[in-house]
């Protein structure tokens, strides 16, 4: 994604590299905060502070680690600390029936998804199992990347990612039942 | 094979984690239970739907957005690369057997903040200047490079100074840990001639130009800076410094910076304000505005106090301490 030159140029002061890096990865953090508070402004709030920090933190990155995951590290931070709304999420229960609504699956496999639908579900889920989804579908990451972003553990990450599907794929049947929508 | 355990492969198997072993084993099961087939396939729609959303852009560059902010901020940088600006400071001779112990301990805290290409820079200057002047006009030299310590270069440069003498009531307190390095040489050279100033300056701000083009020339009246000097053993040598105020070095009066020991803030002058900054955060803690210019920023080890001077225009010079516990400035005796 970004260049590891361009990372250590920027890293030993060089101001215009600072700038170009940020330049590149202003739409990867905007897209997380974006889906992580399904909200537009909101996320360039938060997309805007997590520009500033990855500027002013810059020398802190270790090459170690991914560079990819240092900044969706930041901008995940930011979103689910500073933007934490006091809104109900659906609880995320292990144990929860997992085939109900069998009825016309069919029906329901034939038809698209909206997907403001999509994002208001998203919207619903708890925030580290919201920030697993975004990481894994709309940065393409994998279980370690997320695990490393998210300072989680490789399995919280998948029994979250996991979890979130399963009530996921129930609420947005809800929806396109009619049932509880928005 | 519980259902339960399928659907984690269902999963495993949309993140493409399953080996051909494990496939098989799903989708033998999905081929002999209904319900994890149409569970299968709703999850794999899901999961086509969400790799499906739109790939959003910000309506306007966040970055242009921000280039106003990122102005007055400077990034941290590498450790090593955190360039400490030496400035060329000799130390009075008289000053130098008494303090001989304690610099030799700073010394190792100090190198290790330190570039290596800024020591050499550094020493060079030292060593140039030690061998042609008096120990007063080494005297205005510290006021000068005391001054220039603070650059806008680096958000952690740390200083040197605070090392040495953190709350010392004067410029010379400021002589930093560079001044230690070239303490031999100007012990030797004690008896130069004195009318090489306007040399020694010119060479001096040649040779710091370059790294410290917003420093802050020290433009006190040498009086005013030596007199109270409480860590001279000999009250006579302020009064030998007879060039009246130094020259400056560089009178950009734009911007002066130190970063806290331990880089948790960054204290930063612009014109005649002052700010304090917390690591990582874009508005400032604190604030103050000051008739008069501001010099020798120096943090306390424990990084709790900044120390820093004002040069008032009548020739006068105030100290103010800003407590980071409790975000207060006081005056201080001086």
């Amino acid at each position: 994604m970004v260049e590891p030159g361009l990372i250590r140029a920027a890293q030993s002061g060089d101001r215009d590299a600072l700038i170009t890096l940020l330049r590149e990865i202003e739409t990867h953090v905007y897209r997380t905060a974006y889906y992580i508070l399904n909200n537009e402004q909101d996320a360039m709030d938060a997309a805007q502070e997590a520009l500033i920090r990855i500027y002013t933190k810059i020398g802190s990155y270790e090459e170690k680690a991914q560079f990819k995951t240092w900044i969706q590290r930041i901008v995940t931070n930011i979103c689910i600390d500073k933007f934490r709304r006091s809104k109900p999420t659906v609880s995320i229960d292990e144990h929860e029936m997992v085939f109900r609504e069998k009825q016309n699956v069919e029906d329901e496999v034939l038809t698209t998804y909206a997907v403001q639908d999509i994002r208001n579900a998203i919207d619903k889920l708890p925030e580290h199992h919201r920030a697993v989804v975004v990481l894994r579908y709309l940065q393409d990451f994998s279980y370690n990347e997320i695990a490393d972003s998210l300072d989680l553990p490789l399995n919280t990450v998948k029994s979250y990612l996991f979890r979130a599907r399963q009530q996921l794929q129930t609420l947005l049947h809800d929806y396109q039942k009619g049932g509880v929508r928005g | 094979m519980t259902c339960q355990e399928v659907i984690e492969y269902m999963n495993r198997q949309l993140d493409d984690d399953l080996n051909e072993h494990e496939y098989e084993i799903l989708i033998k099961h999905t081929r002999h239970c209904p319900d994890c087939a149409a569970m299968f396939e709703r999850l794999k729609k899901l999961s086509e739907e969400l790799g499906n959303l739109p790939q959003v852009m910000p309506r306007f560059s966040l970055v242009d957005a921000i280039l106003p902010k990122l102005e007055f901020m400077e990034p941290i940088r590498l450790p090593e690369a955190a360039a400490v600006e030496i400035p060329a400071v000799n130390i009075p001779s008289q000053q130098s057997n008494r303090r001989a112990k304690s610099r030799h301990q700073l010394r190792f805290r100090a190198i290790s903040g330190i570039i290596a290409a800024s020591v050499a820079a550094g020493l060079f200057l030292v060593s140039y200047n030690a061998g042609l002047f008096s120990p007063s006009q080494r005297f205005s030299d510290a006021d000068n490079a005391g001054a220039n310590t603070a650059t806008s270069q680096s958000a952690d440069t740390f200083m040197p100074n605070a090392k040495v003498q953190p709350f010392s009531n004067d410029t010379k307190g400021a002589v930093n840990t560079q001044s230690v390095e070239g303490t031999n040489g100007t012990e030797e050279t004690d008896r130069s001639v004195t009318k090489e100033n306007q040399l020694k300056s010119d060479e001096t701000s040649a040779n710091t130009g370059d790294s410290s083009e917003n420093g802050i020339a020290a433009e006190e009246p040498s009086n005013a800076s030596t007199d109270d000097a409480p860590s001279i053993s000999d009250p006579n040598v302020g009064s030998d410094n007879g060039s009246g105020p130094t020259q400056g070095i560089a009178s950009d009066p734009a911007q002066l910076e130190a970063a806290s020991p331990d880089g948790q803030y960054i204290a930063k002058v612009t014109g005649f304000v002052i700010h304090v900054y917390k690591s990582g955060e874009v508005a400032s803690v604190f604030e103050a505005r000051k008739n008069g210019k501001f010099a020798n920023l120096v943090w306390s080890d424990d990084n709790k106090q900044l120390t820093y001077d004002i040069q008032l225009e009548s020739g006068g010079m105030e100290r103010y301490v800003i407590s980071t516990d409790t975000m207060t400035e006081s005056k201080a005796s001086h």
